[in-house]
């Protein structure tokens, strides 16, 4: 009895703080998710934006996206491993993600902060950003024309370079 | 010039407007932009350790002339649990909490001169400053 009036008053309260959250702008160009950084990243609003850009990344198979934070003065250590999180969290659905328009100041700070920047993927603005994406993502549709080049072939010559025991099956 | 700024931290709200004024209180006092923005990522870091382990304090940001010039002066205070080592808290990779660690080596580093005073049970004094 008790532990159900509970849930019921965790609920409504949860309810409540995500209807006051700021939402981070979020939209879809070029095929790429944009999401421009301008507010505040509490806690509250690190978890609602990772949740809108996942779904916006999933409902549109989008493979790229851009996290522009331009518009941060500061980003501590803790800041910075959540945006990674969220970053880490995009590849696995499938998306490259960069991060664009550190100021100088939040670039220093994160080094001396000795924050984990390995693999990171940075660029100076958007067109860089878009620059690098287009870079990986246009591999793409040349290793599609190959699989379907490969496709088209006759199997048998397709098949002659594949190991003996593949081969064979044939 | 003398002018202090004083905040006291108890909620999210309260760190992140400190964390912005103090970008704003370190430009007018004349610092660049980018020690401005080590400055207040350094504040940043202290603020969070305040709300994570003591639950509230207090921040004041002075500005302070040196041999090598004019500078900001930071002073961070709480009435927490304290740090038992804090030698061993000026390690890189230690952590008392979650696997964060409390950040104070890169505040250090953020920083141009750093002092932590702590004892258990009544709290903790951070002091830094970065000259212009």
């Amino acid at each position: 009895m008790s532990r159900i009036e509970y849930t019921n008053v965790n609920d409504s309260r949860e309810i409540t703080v995500a209807a006051d959250v700021p939402r981070v702008a979020i939209q879809v160009s070029r095929e790429v998710v944009v999401a421009s950084i301008q507010v505040d990243l509490d806690d509250d609003v690190l978890v609602r934006f990772r949740e809108d850009l996942l779904q916006r990344v999933h409902d549109t198979g989008s493979r790229g996206v851009i996290l522009d934070i331009s518009g941060l003065a500061t980003l501590d250590s803790h800041e910075f491993a959540a945006l990674r999180r969220i970053m880490t969290t995009s590849e696995i659905l499938g998306a490259e993600s960069v991060l664009v328009g550190m100021r100088p100041g939040v670039v220093s700070a994160l080094i001396e902060a000795e924050a984990d920047v390995d693999g990171l993927r940075a660029a100076f603005d958007l067109d860089a950003a878009y620059a690098m994406l287009e870079q990986s993502l246009l591999v793409e549709p040349e290793t599609r024309d190959d699989v379907a080049t490969a496709q088209d072939c006759d199997p048998p010559v397709f098949l002659q370079d594949a190991p003996p025991g593949v081969g064979g099956q044939e | 010039m003398t002018v202090e700024l004083h905040r006291i931290i108890r909620t999210e709200m309260d760190a992140s407007r400190t964390v912005l004024e103090t970008t704003l209180y370190c430009r007018k006092a004349g610092m660049g932009e980018t020690p401005s923005c080590m400055v207040a990522t350094a504040v940043s870091e202290l603020v969070r350790n305040i709300l994570k382990y003591a639950g509230s304090g207090e921040i004041i940001l002075r500005q302070v002339k040196g041999i090598s010039g004019r500078g900001i002066e930071i002073e961070v205070t709480d009435q927490g649990p304290g740090i038992a080592d804090c030698e061993a808290a000026m390690l890189d990779h230690f952590s008392s909490g979650n696997t964060l660690g409390l950040g104070l080596p890169g505040v250090q580093r953020m920083m141009d001169e750093f002092s932590l005073q702590s004892t258990p049970g009544e709290g903790t004094r951070v002091m830094a400053r970065k000259w212009s």
